[in-house]
C-alpha cells in the first residue's frame, strides 16, 4: 500500500466521514503504522486542546478493522483507501502541518493562565448504562458453559443441604 | 432474543419446590462400591479431560439439575438439556481451559467409585493445597463407561455446597441431525479479545486485571456490543465475570445497597448472583456463581469511587488549564 490517508485522517479524526469511508479508514489504519502515528499525533493534539483525556473509543473500531482486514485478505479483495469528497478543499496541502503548528502555539499561549483557568477537576458527563441487563447474565452463563436456571425456588434456610 | 433462544433450550422446567420437594429432588448420596488407592493427579486430570472431549465428541440428551445456595439458602432448577457434537448446547463446565485452570489451583486425586445417578462413576476430588488433611474444594463424578462428566459440586471453605449440577438419564447418542440450532445454547456474543487486543485495550485506559483473589485467573475477555469489556475469570471451579463499561449509574440502581471496599455497592443476589458499582467514570457489573464470601474478597480489590479527581495534584491541574486556553484559541476545536 503506497497511498496513505492525507486529509482524510483528519476528517476521520474529527469524525465528519461517511460510514463507508469511515470503514475504509479503518481498515487502511488496521495495516498501515505511519498512519496509525499520524492519527495518535493528531487524537493527541486535540484532545489536549479540547481538554479531554484521551478515551480508547476507537479501540473497538480498530479491533474490528483488524479482522474486517484479515478476513479481506484471505478473500484476496484488495483494501483501498480513498479521500473522501468531505473537506476536499479545507486545509489542503499540508493541513496536519498547519494544524500543528496553530495548536502548538494555542498551547503555548495558554501557558501562562493554566492554572487560574483549570477550575475543579473535570466531570466529564457521561450517559448513565444499564449495568443491570439480562444479556450480562446470559453471556456470563455462555462463556463460563453452565447450564442456566430454567425456574428457581428458594428453599427455607433452615434445612441447608448437604455438602456430600 | 438471546434470552429467548436461551430458554428455547430448557425444554424442561425449573419448578417452584417445597422443602420436601427439594430434597425428594436431590439425588441419594452414592453408595461407595470400592475405594482404591489415591490416584496419581495426571490421572484424574487425564479423566478431566476426557470429559471435555466426549462433549465435543458426543451427542446427548439428559435431566440436568443444578443446586445453588442463594443467600444461604439452596434453589434447584431441573431442566432438559439436549447437547450436540462441537460443543453446542448445554453442558455444565465441560470446558478444556476449566479443567486446566483446575489443575494449576488444586491438588487432584481420584478417590474413588461410586455410584451416580444408577451409573458407576469414577471421583474426582480438587483438594486445596495444604496436605492430605485439606478440605475439598470440588469433586467430579465421572461415568465409568462413556467418561462424561455427571455430577460437579463445588464446597465452600468450611466445606458446605455452593453449587451442584448433575446430568440424569442421559442419552447418548441421541442424533445430532435433531438438534437444530433453534435448540441449541448460543455461543457467547462478543468478540473474543486475544492477547495482544487485550494489551491494547490495557494501554488504553482500559482495567484489565489478571488475576483475583481465590485463585481466579483470567481465562477470556471478549468486547461486547455497546462497548462492554466482559474479563472472564475462574479458579476450574467457580467462575465470576466483569463486565466493564464507561458511563454512570443509573440513579435508581436495584439491588441491596452495602459498602465494600470503601464503595457502595449494589446487589442482586441469584443464580448467578449480581453485583453493580462505579469506579473511576466506570461502571462495573460483576456476575458469578461463587461463594458469597470469595466475591467479597474479590470486591474489596477492584477500585471504587473516582480515584481521578480525588488524586489530581499540580501538575494535571495545570496541563489541563493548559489545554483549556488552548480549547479557547482554537479555531478548530
Amino acid at each position: 500500500m503506497s497511498r496513505h490517508l492525507g486529509v482524510a485522517l483528519t476528517a476521520f479524526v474529527d469524525g465528519e466521514l461517511e460510514h463507508a469511508a469511515r470503514d475504509q479508514v479503518m481498515i487502511h489504519l488496521a495495516h498501515c503504522a505511519d498512519c496509525r502515528a499520524e492519527l495518535a499525533l493528531l487524537r493527541g493534539l486535540k484532545d489536549a486542546l479540547r481538554g479531554e483525556p484521551r478515551a480508547p473509543e476507537d479501540l473497538a473500531s480498530r479491533i474490528l478493522a483488524s479482522r474486517i482486514l484479515a478476513s479481506a485478505t484471505q478473500q484476496g479483495q484488495p483494501v483501498m483507501v480513498s479521500r473522501p469528497a468531505v473537506r476536499s478543499g479545507l486545509l489542503s496541502g499540508h493541513s496536519r502541518l498547519r494544524r500543528t503548528a496553530f495548536g502548538l502555539g494555542a498551547l503555548a499561549l495558554g501557558v501562562g493562565g493554566a492554572l487560574a483557568a483549570a477550575g475543579p477537576p473535570p466531570t466529564a458527563p457521561r450517559a448513565p448504562v444499564d449495568p443491570t441487563s439480562a444479556g450480562f447474565l446470559v453471556e456470563h452463563i455462555s462463556t463460563a458453559h453452565e447450564v442456566p436456571f430454567a425456574g428457581t425456588a428458594v428453599v427455607p434456610a433452615a434445612n441447608p443441604l448437604p455438602s456430600r | 432474543m438471546r434470552l429467548l433462544r436461551l430458554a428455547a433450550v430448557l425444554t424442561g422446567l425449573g419448578a417452584l419446590v417445597s422443602v420436601g420437594q427439594a430434597r425428594a429432588l436431590l439425588p441419594p448420596e452414592p453408595v461407595a462400591e470400592q475405594l482404591p488407592a489415591e490416584g496419581r493427579s495426571s490421572d484424574a486430570l487425564a479423566l478431566l479431560q476426557r470429559a471435555a472431549a466426549v462433549a465435543q465428541a458426543e451427542s446427548w440428551t439428559a435431566t440436568s439439575r443444578v443446586v445453588s445456595m442463594v443467600s444461604g439458602a439452596p434453589v434447584v432448577s431441573v431442566t432438559n438439556v439436549k447437547h450436540g457434537r462441537d460443543g453446542h448446547g448445554v453442558a455444565d463446565a465441560h470446558d478444556a481451559r476449566l479443567f486446566s485452570l483446575l489443575a494449576s489451583h488444586y491438588d487432584l486425586q481420584i478417590t474413588g467409585r461410586q455410584l451416580c445417578a444408577g451409573r458407576p462413576s469414577l471421583v474426582v476430588e480438587a483438594r486445596r493445597p495444604g496436605g492430605r488433611s485439606a478440605l475439598p474444594a470440588g469433586r467430579f463424578w465421572l461415568d465409568a463407561t462413556n467418561g462424561l462428566l455427571l455430577r460437579r459440586d463445588v464446597l465452600d471453605a468450611d466445606g458446605a455446597l455452593v453449587r451442584r449440577s448433575e446430568l440424569l438419564d442421559v442419552r447418548l447418542g441421541s442424533p445430532a441431525a435433531t438438534l437444530s440450532t433453534g435448540l441449541t445454547a448460543t455461543p457467547p456474543h462478543g468478540i473474543r479479545l486475544d492477547q495482544a487486543e487485550l494489551a491494547v485495550m490495557e494501554r488504553s485506559g482500559w482495567p484489565v486485571v489478571r488475576t483475583l483473589p481465590g485463585g481466579l485467573d483470567l481465562y477470556d475477555a471478549r468486547w461486547l456490543p455497546d462497548e462492554v469489556l466482559q474479563l472472564a475469570y475462574s479458579d476450574g471451579l467457580s467462575t465470576l465475570s466483569l463486565f466493564i463499561q464507561r458511563g454512570t449509574m443509573p440513579p435508581t440502581a436495584a439491588g441491596l445497597v452495602r459498602t465494600v471496599g470503601g464503595g457502595q455497592v449494589w446487589e442482586s443476589p441469584g443464580e448467578p448472583g449480581r453485583v453493580v458499582w462505579a469506579a473511576d467514570g466506570m461502571t462495573w457489573t460483576l456476575v458469578s456463581d461463587a461463594a458469597p464470601a470469595l466475591v467479597d474478597d474479590v470486591l474489596v480489590v477492584l477500585p471504587h469511587g473516582d480515584r481521578a479527581a480525588a488524586e489530581e495534584g499540580v501538575a494535571p491541574r495545570v496541563w489541563r488549564g493548559m489545554s483549556r486556553v488552548g480549547a479557547w484559541l482554537n479555531p478548530f476545536g
